[in-house]
């Protein structure tokens, strides 16, 4: 990414008001002009753009290890008591929200488990126990 | 008997502590493993192929592959994060590579696409979701954990829940904002902080050397160059 020229006739934007602004960091007023001057430059509107994908990229790779750490999960238990209602109501929110709001797709698989009380899956886990086997065999040969 | 009696003590304990006992070659672990963990994976599944409109019974196969995955290879993929991530992970591309094939098929045979849903963290190749455990090694896997505990453990709840909409939701700032009822620039500054002891913490404790991290760090120092 090429560093942004302050100066001139028109002032661009600086490379630290294009981190701010992508990170919503800046105040309304500094977002209007900003987004004003955006608008009729080419070379700041495009650094806004390398700008937004490289703090996506970041984000999305933080996020992958955040899904693989999962350090905002509730445990099993926790889940399992979310589901008999058992919480006090400041966790049952905070539950809750994690569950629906950032929806941890990983909690509500658990919780789907917990509540679903389906003997088909149940029968299923010794021949899925048995195939799995079978199968790990067969990849270590 | 004494095996029996053994794998009831297992059931107690915690799924890394099983799964740990599986690398160090307990083969019974295994069973553990799949008891505790297959049907949130089957039901994890289940969603995914109805989001990609798929029949239900590769629900099913698609949760049998990832375990076969995570089991026939041990340690050597695990490396110590959540294997029910790690479990789901594997369901969501098998899954999505059976939707991509059918597509194929179809686009082939003139009939519609039917689109796939939309994945926030599908930006992230899956290949490069263990970068990060590669870099700081197998045995050391769990200091990423830790990092993130730490940091966790010293800000409050109210903050706690913005970083988890932001990284678990991959909500925007200004939603997040709208449902915590915090101002957009108090969400923004929250998630920058947490960002910046990231990046320090990873600097410290991995050598990101021709890593994608790297490449992010060494255009960001560019950037920041006129602040």
């Amino acid at each position: 990414m090429s560093k942004i020229l302050t100066g001139g006739s028109g002032q661009h934007i600086t490379a630290a008001q294009a981190v701010s602004y992508v990170e919503g960091r800046l105040g309304a007023d500094e977002v209007r002009r900003l987004e004003a001057h955006v608008q009729g430059c080419g070379g700041c509107e495009n650094s806004i753009r390398n700008m937004r994908a490289h703090c996506a990229e970041e984000d999305g790779r933080i996020a992958a290890e955040w899904f693989l750490e999962r350090p905002t999960c509730p445990p099993q238990d926790e889940l399992q008591q979310y589901a008999d209602d058992k919480l006090p109501s400041q966790r049952h929110e905070a539950v809750r929200l994690h569950l629906e709001l950032a929806g941890c797709e990983a909690c509500q698989a658990v919780l789907d488990a917990i509540r679903t009380n389906d003997p088909q899956a149940q029968a299923l886990l010794e021949t899925v126990k048995a195939r799995i086997k079978k199968e790990i065999s067969t990849r270590r040969k | 008997m004494a095996l029996r009696g053994i794998q009831m003590e297992w059931s107690e304990q915690t799924i890394p502590e099983i799964m740990r006992a599986y690398c160090d070659g307990q083969e019974w672990a295994a069973d553990l493993v799949v008891e505790r963990l297959f049907l949130p994976v089957l039901r994890y599944a289940e969603k995914r192929t109805a989001q990609y409109r798929l029949d239900r019974s590769h629900a099913s196969d698609a949760a049998q592959e990832a375990f076969v995955v995570l089991l026939s290879k041990r340690s050597e993929i695990w490396q110590g994060r959540s294997p029910l991530a790690y479990l789901m992970g594997i369901v969501k591309n098998v899954i999505r590579k059976e939707s991509r094939s059918r597509r194929a098929v179809n686009a082939s045979a003139g009939a519609g696409n039917d689109g796939e849903p939309f994945d926030w963290m599908g930006q992230v190749a899956a290949s490069d979701r263990s970068e990060l455990t590669r870099l700081v090694g197998r045995e050391r896997a769990g200091i990423i954990r830790g990092a993130f505990r730490r940091y966790l453990g010293d800000i409050d709840e109210k903050q706690a829940q913005v970083l988890d909409l932001r990284f678990t939701g991959g909500m925007e700032p200004a939603e997040i904002a709208q449902v915590t009822g915090n101002t957009r620039e108090t969400v923004s500054v929250w998630v920058c902080r947490f960002k910046e002891y990231f990046r320090d913490w990873l600097k410290k404790n991995v050598d990101p050397r021709g890593t994608k991290f790297a490449t992010l760090w060494d255009a960001w120092k560019k950037l920041k160059v006129d602040s």
